[in-house]
């Protein structure tokens, strides 16, 4: 177990740079997820920590030792690959011992720790199998296997899930996650599904065409993003964002967007007059009561998931287009719809125009239409 | 998906033809070969030897010195492939993994090299091997049938190496192997079928050789290889034709029993080498 600080990491390639001066510093024991849309950088993070790629410039310490000019080897990590990278030529057995081996290893030991991982694992009568046996969960548990047998200082996990179906894939996300808990081995694990991040990172590290967006707790993401990147990126369904004019009369500063008043904080002050970007999470809309200010919308399309339905809308006049990303980031859309998530409306909207408010507690965040930077 | 009758009597129809006009020379050969060398221009033919002369194959490894050159054949093609092997293993891993500017075009000039005819290698290669002194000896063989397969094995590999993804060494490396312990340890034992799928080629490839060593053997009778060696069974007014096809066969046999063998790798490492 090992601390890990990453210094002013840069990666170019000819004229791309594919990570932009990264800095990091890793707590003993922590797990951490580099979360971004495809090509933003975090597989090539991860794989000059490992040691397979060399930096172009910066530092890599792990545990007090500076390992940038180290090979894998001796770096003393366990890495698990996203397409599992099993030995097909060798047993389960011998796939999982092979890192001990290589390290000199008597037979004994690595027959009893083999075994001990794999009774961790539930994988114990899979030994003698060869990986095309395997089904993709007992694969992706040899991985597994395979990375924890060795005790090293540091895991890393290069999308580990993304080639599971979904059900299994929430289950290993529980059993990866549960794991890292009790072995307590620094992990830095890619992906570009949100939901794991949030779901499994004590700390998620958000990228973008590599440079990195904002680094902070799931919960620290998605309250209070540091860009219109981050609040859209973090979230499911994604953020709506909003065209409004701050104004400022007797009851104070508010947003005056498409009809809806939004209250805003003082930090809107240097904007009273000029237009900003508004960013209302789907689940902050409700039906309006009564008749203050609201959103009139005209539904497009209802998704029913039995206890919560999906309103999709669009106000060509408000609305900002923004880049959709997810596995992989889309230029704007202009025909992109905002979405208000709602409770306990039943599955009947007649077709006809609804007024849609905010949540009592609900908070708007604020981005400035020139840096696409939060107004905090 | 249940094939009808129809279609399966098609099917078999089908592939016995094949295998009758790829098998019937193999048969005609052993048929010629059991028969008196007078009866080849029999008409009708005889499709079964009314009276196998087996003394044919008595007089060939008595009368001739055929072991000696399947010995000399085999040490050639078994030395040849070997070194061909080591450098085109290196050079298909390279060219598959190192990606430089000048890859793509150090993998076609290889390439190339493969397409020009044997004839037209022959001239510098004679004058190489005479330079080097090594005209008569079973060496000009071997280097020469290693000139022809380098490149195409070479090709064969890096298409191999290409289907098989990056991550396995890089999982290698971090167990703790070095680049070089990564390639003999997972590269090279995953890339097996593809290895016997080249090596077979290139054992084929020297043991049916007649050119080169007609060209660097042919002073030297203890040198001889088994196909320069059936050349000499053709005489000037008089050919023995059933003991050239009792010796063709027996040098035909290598090769069919290491297909019989092979052919399980040999297919899948066509296959999963072009599959990528």
């Amino acid at each position: 177990m090992a601390e890990i600080q990453i210094q002013n990491l840069n990666k170019r390639y000819g004229g791309f740079n594919a990570l932009q001066d990264m800095s990091l510093d890793v707590k003993d024991g922590e797990f951490i997820v580099f979360v971004g849309p495809s090509g933003c950088g975090k597989s090539t993070a991860l794989k000059i920590l490992a040691g397979l790629e060399a930096a172009t410039t910066g530092n890599i310490i792990i545990g007090g030792e500076d390992v940038t000019e180290l090979a894998p080897a001796k770096r003393d990590i366990a890495m698990v690959f996203q397409n599992y990278a099993l030995y097909p030529h060798l047993t389960v057995r011998q796939n999982i011992g092979f890192g001990l081996m290589m390290r000199g290893a008597d037979k004994k030991e690595i027959n009893q720790r083999v075994e001990r991982a794999a009774q961790a694992l539930e994988i114990s009568d899979l030994l003698e199998r060869r990986p095309k046996a395997l089904s993709g969960g007992q694969r992706q548990r040899v991985a597994l296997g395979r990375a924890i047998v060795r005790e090293p200082r540091v895991f890393l996990m290069d999308e580990p899930l993304s080639n599971l179906d979904a059900a299994l894939r929430v289950q290993m996300r529980a059993e990866i996650t549960a794991l890292q808990r009790r072995i307590g081995v620094t992990t830095i694990y890619v992906t570009h599904d949100q939901t794991e991040a949030m779901t499994m990172a004590d700390r998620i590290v958000i990228m973008r065409k590599g440079v990195v967006q904002q680094i902070g707790s799931p919960d620290e993401l998605f309250n209070r993003p540091a860009n219109m990147f981050v609040a859209g990126f973090i979230g499911s369904p994604a953020m709506n964002f909003l065209r409004g004019e701050v104004r400022r009369d007797d009851g104070g500063l508010f947003i005056d967007a498409g009809g809806l008043r939004l209250p805003v904080a003082d930090a809107a002050v240097p904007f009273v007059g000029k237009m900003v970007i508004c960013g209302i999470r789907p689940e902050s809309l409700e039906l309006a009561r009564g008749d203050g200010s609201a959103l009139e919308i005209t539904p497009t399309l209802v998704e029913s998931l039995g206890t919560e339905a999906y309103v999709h809308f669009r106000l060509p006049e408000q609305q900002v287009k923004t880049a959709v990303a997810g596995e992989h980031e889309h230029p704007p859309l202009g025909n992109g719809t905002l979405i208000a998530r709602l409770y306990d409306v039943g599955t009947s909207f007649s077709g006809g125009t609804i007024r849609l408010g905010l949540k009592p507690q609900a908070s708007v965040h604020l981005f400035d239409p020139a840096t696409e930077q939060a107004i905090r | 998906m249940k094939r009808k009758l129809w279609q399966s009597i098609l099917l078999y129809a089908a592939v016995i033809a094949s295998c009758a006009v790829v098998l019937f020379p193999i048969y005609w050969m052993i048929v010629t070969s059991l028969q008196p060398p007078g009866s080849l221009r029999a008409y009708p033919p005889h499709f079964l030897p009314p009276d196998p002369q087996w003394q044919t194959y008595v007089n060939l490894f008595i009368e001739t010195d055929i072991l000696r050159w399947m010995a000399n054949s085999a040490f050639v093609a078994v030395v040849a492939t070997a070194i061909s092997m080591v450098a085109a293993v290196l050079a298909g891993y390279s060219l598959s993994r190192y990606q430089t500017k000048s890859s793509e075009n150090v993998g076609l000039f290889i390439l190339m090299s493969k397409m020009l005819p044997a004839t037209m290698l022959i001239i510098p290669l004679f004058g190489i091997m005479r330079s080097l002194g090594l005209m008569g000896s079973l060496w000009s063989l071997i280097f020469a049938h290693a000139t022809a397969i380098v490149p195409f094995a070479t090709w064969m590999l890096k298409g191999y190496f290409d289907s098989v993804p990056n991550e396995l060494e890089q999982a290698a490396q971090v167990d703790g192997c070095t680049p070089w312990g990564a390639l003999f340890r997972v590269i090279l034992p995953v890339a097996a079928p593809g290895l016997a799928a080249t090596s077979l080629y290139g054992f084929v490839l020297s043991w049916a050789d007649y050119l080169f060593a007609r060209t660097f053997l042919a002073n030297n009778a203890d040198s001889w290889t088994v196909n320069l060696g059936i050349a000499t069974f053709k005489g000037e007014y008089q050919t023995d034709w059933n003991l050239v096809m009792a010796a063709s066969l027996m040098a035909a046999l290598p090769i069919m029993i290491a297909y019989l063998f092979l052919q399980r790798y040999l297919v899948g490492g066509m296959t999963a080498g072009a599959g990528k």
